[in-house]
């Protein structure tokens, strides 16, 4: 028999023969229908209620603030002060979830020291954490990167610590009689095993984080996109308040998409997701 | 009598080993191996079979070093064994390639472990690839692989390390009937021309038989060697299917079959 004879053959994927057309109205065009309904009727109620534009801007002095902010450039400053904090933030708090997982899947002794602060700190919200940390550091960015990293780490070390956990131990025996020690063990077998636990943890974490980086920007920040919805609605220009909210919402909208979509699916596809360890 | 292998140095000498497994509680401690002696002679094939909990894969993780022995010893080349290494290979029912690794590097990974130049190991790689009929699919990954080939590919990885023995704990276990016979002959090739040594575990009696020069039958509660035959068919005749009404070889399959089944308990017709 040729080994070719033994390859586990999959049939290829019916393909989809839509009019062009059809796949534009499809990708392009629903996904937006649902705000373009959303928008009119916003529209149709601050125009027909007769409420003031202090208490309820309509769609068009969003759209006119949002374009005073891009030319004053409050705007692209702004979105780049918070992406960089959080993106530092979410890496920080990765980095250190994945540490602290580790080390606690790894050791029956670490894991009993450990666990029950983790899960303490887990029951104590980041913002509970703010004010402490505003009296210690004062105002400014640290108190939003470890915001966002502290929201990130926390749910990140329980995915590892049951990633870790549920690794068949026949990978680490194949590697320890190939020579390998516990460092080819980590490096070839426990850090990829959990690639996929970790890229979930992280883009949790990252969801949670987002929320927290505009809770901490409003409460202990003087810029930033939380801060400019805040300290919008505080002086009475509450269109720029809601043009700080869209932000926030597109800004999420084009992180899952160009950084945690990609980066989840990049893993698990490749490898065919099931492991090829029977259970024994 | 004329055995390849048994004129031979001894190159695994166990002796007296016994194991226990830790239950929940003191009591539940269960004792799988009791003072196993068993001789692995230097290019011999050695076969295992037993009844289920007569502990013949625990025999191979304690040789492998995965287990730590309540009593006795094992030795290779008369140097005491402690912990797993690379001068005792194992392929594993469960073939254990890294999913996240192409077939090339998972052969490669014993040579990457020992630092090896990739080019120097991909080349070795491939070569073992090649003596197991794999070379067409080194840049696959695992899961585009059936279970023969993955098992193939298994053998490969251990054989690339250079071992000094090979153990294989029911490696063909869950692979389909005709390419298991494929299977058995192929390693019955790959141990004539490299001149390998091999501890072989299985639950079938004709597998053991077509490959074994001796076949140990165990026996369970707690695991102990009840028999050895010695598999006195020449090399030449161990083909599959001639084999199968081979008189010799029905006699000893019998045999063995006979005292496994002894050693299933006699109330159990």
């Amino acid at each position: 028999m040729t080994a070719a004879a033994e390859l586990g053959t999959t049939p290829p994927r019916a393909m989809r023969r839509d009019r062009w057309w059809a796949r534009a109205w499809q990708d392009g065009v629903e996904p937006l229908l649902g705000f373009a309904i959303v928008i009119a009727a916003w529209q149709a109620g601050s125009s027909l209620s007769g409420v003031p534009k202090v208490l309820f801007p309509s769609p068009a002095d969003v759209v006119w603030a949002l374009l005073d902010l891009f030319n004053t450039g409050i705007l692209v400053e702004y979105v780049k002060l918070s992406l960089l904090h959080y993106l530092t933030g979410v890496a920080i708090g990765a980095l250190a979830g994945v540490a602290l997982g580790l080390a606690i899947a790894s050791n029956r002794r670490v894991s009993d020291l450990l666990m029950p602060l983790v899960n303490f700190t887990y029951a104590i919200v980041e913002v509970a954490w703010i004010p402490l940390l505003i009296l210690w550091w004062g105002y400014g960015p640290s108190i939003i990167i470890v915001a966002v990293a502290y929201v990130v780490a926390s749910p990140l070390v329980h995915n590892v610590v049951t990633g870790v956990l549920s690794v068949p131990p026949v990978y680490g025996r194949a590697i320890r009689s190939l020579g390998g020690g516990s460092w080819s063990v980590l490096r070839e077998v426990t850090l990829p095993a959990i690639l996929p636990s970790v890229f979930n943890g992280v883009r949790v974490g990252a969801g949670f984080g987002f929320r927290a980086l505009i809770f901490a920007e409003m409460i202990a920040q003087q810029e930033g996109v939380g801060y400019l919805i805040f300290t919008s609605a505080a002086t009475q220009q509450t269109a720029r308040t809601v043009a700080g909210m869209v932000v926030m919402g597109v800004l999420w909208l084009f992180l899952d998409r160009v950084y945690l979509r990609p980066l989840e699916r990049a893993s698990v596809e490749r490898w065919g997701l099931t492991s090829d360890a029977g259970e024994r | 009598m004329e055995l390849s292998g048994l004129s031979s140095p001894v190159k695994i000498a166990v002796r007296g080993l016994t194991i226990d497994y830790p239950g929940a509680a003191p009591a539940e401690r269960q004792r799988v191996l009791d003072g196993v002696d068993i001789d692995l002679h230097d290019g011999e094939f050695l076969c295992v079979v037993g009844p289920s909990g007569c502990g013949k894969s625990t025999l191979i993780s304690a040789i492998a070093g995965f287990l730590t022995p309540e009593a006795g010893s094992i030795s290779l080349d008369g140097k005491r064994v402690q912990g797993p290494g690379a001068d005792r290979g194992v392929v594993f029912q469960e073939y254990a390639l890294l999913p996240w690794r192409s077939v090339l590097d998972n052969v490669a990974l014993g040579l990457k472990i020992r630092g090896m130049r990739r080019e120097e190991r991909e080349a070795k790689a491939r070569h073992f690839l090649e003596l197991v009929g794999l070379a067409d699919v080194a840049a696959k990954y695992p899961h585009q692989l059936s279970g023969g080939m993955k098992q193939r590919a298994a053998v490969a990885r251990t054989l690339t390390s250079e071992p000094e023995i090979v153990l294989m704990d029911e490696p063909f276990a869950a692979i389909d009937a005709q390419n298991r016979l494929i299977l058995q002959e192929e390693v019955l090739r790959l141990w004539s021309t490299l001149g390998l040594t091999i501890l072989f575990v299985t639950h079938s009696v004709d597998e053991a038989v077509f490959l074994g020069d001796r076949v140990i039958v165990m026996a369970p509660h707690p695991g102990r060697v009840a028999s050895v035959v010695a598999v006195d068919i020449p090399r030449e005749r161990r083909r599959w299917p001639a084999i199968g009404s081979d008189p010799d070889f029905i006699r000893l399959r019998d045999d063995v079959l006979a005292r496994v089944r002894a050693e299933h308990g006699a109330r159990r017709q």
